[in-house]
């Protein structure tokens, strides 16, 4: 009675053990793999931001040629272009950016901002 | 007694436990994310006046992505009407002056261009250009025009003013006061090529949205068909979706009064323009998603829908074959092909509705 206590004791630790490590592989695995906004100049990638991590709401500046620039706010799970001096203001027209897929654009200043990786996307791409 | 309580204890603890481990099991996301873990090649690049984001799946993904984009940039060199020297520019120099040489690449894409326009009764109108430039909406010029301009300009959008030589591939424009222009072609075109370059290619699986054109090769990885959600016509998000198309090997253009517009004295004028009033179509129909293989006939579709209004536009697409389209108008009523079934689009805003006789 008493050894087979023991045995069952013995098999729950292992159980547990393997459960928790299996629960901390799945959540570091969900970390890495949160929103990612990445923002493009010309066609090179100048910023990725992992959105579900930003914690306090922030904005950058990002300048280009002819004193061109374009000011980026970043919210958890959300990004947008603020402002710009662009001619169209498309970009900034374009609003929040959320799910898997979106994408903002400034041409003039060959600016692409893209949401890549969200885990919750109900969607592959956006038709409109 | 002892021995009792650790048992107590343990199954506390381990219940939670396994719960969570169970769940993580069944949950949907996991399985994405094992498929995503292999990743896909992808590439974005800014071209025809858009953005252009490809994610392909296979070894030769990077490749044939690369060989898909170089492809695009000379569409765009042969075909903007705003690039100098471009043959739709050289068209346009010699409006009213005489034929112009043409690549077959290009030919094809006016000779469809003209197509659709007599199959609309030119209601797709590839003579557009100058009425576009008129109201400049997306620019910081954009404005209503004065009545006069624009009644103006509607006599030089007969597209028998464009003739087309096959044997020569000649293109010309018998009136100086006529310019041609593929923008609402072109991006189609573009799709259904790259599509063909990575199907030579031996790719299997691949997203292609040309601004918003989306065009796919096969299923996703894991199977499933690519979710192409459909833009909520009514949504002040981006990404807020009407709907979803289920989409396996075709391709999903969606046009909306939404895509560029501006407001003036509390009215809306969006960007695609009806050639017979010269302002922007006033149909009824708000957001048209049209579902075919071909991206060229889906992007000459969905225009057209807008022009010719629901009824019609049905019309034009129980015609078409392989083609179905999905309506939705400004009274919030969804009108749909006779191809669309749930598994095929489903639904997902509950302000609109489908239309009773469906």
């Amino acid at each position: 009675m008493k050894k087979a206590d023991k045995y069952i004791i013995i098999g729950i630790f292992i159980v547990l053990l393997i459960s928790s490590l299996w629960v901390f592989i799945y959540k570091g695995s969900k970390d890495v793999k949160g929103s990612q906004a990445v923002i493009s100049k010309d066609g090179n990638i100048i910023e990725t931001i992992d959105l579900s991590l930003v914690k306090e709401p922030y904005e950058f500046t990002i300048e280009s040629k002819n004193n061109g620039y374009n000011t980026i706010y970043v919210e958890k799970d959300k990004i947008k272009f603020a402002e710009a001096n662009c001619p169209d203001k498309l970009c900034v027209k374009t609003g929040l950016l959320t799910n898997t897929s979106d994408i903002a654009v400034c041409l003039p200043h060959g600016i692409i901002i893209e949401i890549k990786n969200g885990t919750d996307g109900q969607i592959d791409s956006l038709a409109n | 007694m002892k021995i009792n309580k650790y048992k107590i204890l343990l199954l506390i603890t381990i219940l939670p436990i396994s719960l969570s481990l169970s769940a993580c099991h069944i949950n949907p996301v996991g399985l994405r994310r094992s498929n995503l873990h292999q990743g896909p090649a992808e590439k974005t690049q800014l071209m025809l006046g858009t953005v252009i984001s490809a994610s392909a799946y296979g070894e030769n993904a990077d490749h044939a992505l690369d060989l898909a984009f170089t492809k695009v940039d000379e569409i765009d060199k042969k075909m903007s009407r705003y690039r100098e020297g471009s043959e739709v520019d050289l068209i346009n120099q010699n409006a009213g002056i005489g034929p112009v040489k043409v690549s077959p690449e290009t030919f094809y894409v006016i000779e469809r261009s003209l197509d659709y326009a007599r199959q609309t009764d030119g209601a797709f109108n590839p003579l557009i250009g100058e009425l576009v430039d008129l109201w400049a909406i997306g620019t910081e010029n954009e404005k209503v025009p004065d009545k006069k301009d624009i009644d103006n300009i509607l006599p030089s959008l007969d597209y028998n003013y464009l003739k087309l030589n096959k044997d020569s591939y000649m293109v010309e424009l018998t009136s100086d006061k006529v310019r041609l222009d593929l923008g609402a072609i072109a991006k189609g075109y573009a799709a259904d090529v790259m599509r063909d370059v990575l199907l030579e290619e031996g790719i299997d699986s691949a997203l292609l949205n040309l601004g918003g054109n989306v065009i796919v090769i096969g299923r996703k990885p894991d199977g499933n068909p690519w979710a192409i959600g459909v833009q909520d016509p009514l949504g002040s998000e981006r990404g807020e979706i009407a709907g979803i198309v289920n989409s396996i090997d075709t391709s999903v253009v969606t046009s909306g009064h939404y895509e560029r517009f501006f407001e003036s004295d509390g009215k809306r004028y969006h960007h695609i323009f009806d050639p017979f009033t010269g302002y922007p179509a006033e149909k009824g129909v708000i957001s048209s998603t049209i579902i075919c293989p071909s991206s060229i006939d889906a992007d000459a579709l969905s225009t057209s829908i807008f022009v010719l209004g629901k009824d019609k536009g049905l019309e034009l697409i129980e015609a078409t074959a392989d083609a179905e389209a999905i309506i939705i108008t400004e009274d919030l009523l969804v009108f749909t092909s006779s191809g669309i079934n749930d598994d095929l689009f489903e639904l997902r805003n509950e302000a609109l509705v489908y239309e009773k006789s469906r």
